[in-house]
């Protein structure tokens, strides 16, 4: 049975996207429409993308983080990264992902700067 | 006396669950050797994941489980050479911009993450297989 892949909670009431797998080519799409759809349903304005417990992100899981930056920024909100492991950390420094958008490793720390 | 090269080559079916199995037997193979290659395993890990992704999307009969990706691992005197090669009809390598990358684009990554990481990239005519390069430094 596939586990769940991704959640929207609230944190003080500050959106965080919590994802549960490795982001790639074969399932970044479903998890890319998913997400969206959560955040509309919630109207969230400011996010946090929890990656704590993604071992990896891919180009394709890279083009799902820049997917989420730019429909929070057409919709005049925020998008932090929180907790990338050392590997997703790098692959986010090689793609330059890290030059546009905020990366924090204490969640509260996170939900202040969106506070 | 020079040392023969050192070859092993993989099979994967057009399924995903093999490619981190591939991987993690690359990585550990090329651990064995004692290479001196800086950042090595995440050097070649990025690598491998962007190529065998490529071949998996671009490459494969979605419906065919049939080993149809080859991988071919080389050492020789100071080079590590992996290449992967699907049954696709390839693409026009030729006309791709394979230095600058994109920032706010949603794909078109891979290769360029490839051409960046490997120290060198190399593909064959109709663009069905791509060949990366590190260069490390011989230890006796």
């Amino acid at each position: 049975m596939k586990g769940k892949r991704v959640e929207l909670l609230f944190e003080q009431q500050t959106a965080v996207l919590k994802i549960f797998v490795e982001v790639n080519f074969e399932n970044s799409n479903p998890i890319k429409e998913k997400s969206k759809e959560l955040i509309s349903k919630n109207n969230v304005e400011n996010l946090i993308i929890d990656l704590s417990s993604v071992p990896y992100l891919d180009s394709s899981g890279i083009g799902f983080v820049l997917s989420i930056f730019k429909f929070m920024r057409d919709k005049k909100g925020k998008l932090i990264l929180l907790n990338p492991n050392d590997k997703v950390k790098r692959v986010l420094e090689v793609t330059k992902i890290d030059t546009i958008i905020k990366i924090f490793y204490e969640k509260e720390k996170a939900v202040e700067e969106l506070s | 006396m020079v040392k023969p090269a050192f070859k092993k080559q993989f099979l994967i079916g057009g399924s995903t669950e093999s490619i981190s199995e591939v991987i993690e037997n690359i990585l550990l193979l090329l651990k064995e050797k004692n290479l001196q290659i800086e950042d090595m395993d995440f050097r070649i890990e990025l690598v491998l994941r962007e190529m065998i992704a490529n071949a998996v999307e671009h490459g494969c009969d979605k419906n065919n489980d049939f080993s149809q990706i080859k991988i071919k691992l080389e050492i020789k005197k100071n080079q590590i050479s992996i290449s992967v090669k699907d049954q696709g009809d390839g693409f026009e390598w030729q006309k791709r911009d394979l230095e600058t990358l994109p920032i706010f684009a949603e794909n078109g990554r891979g290769l360029i993450i490839i051409n960046k990481t490997a120290d060198r990239i190399e593909f064959n005519d109709c663009g069905n297989k791509i060949k990366v390069h590190f260069d490390f430094s011989e230890v006796d």
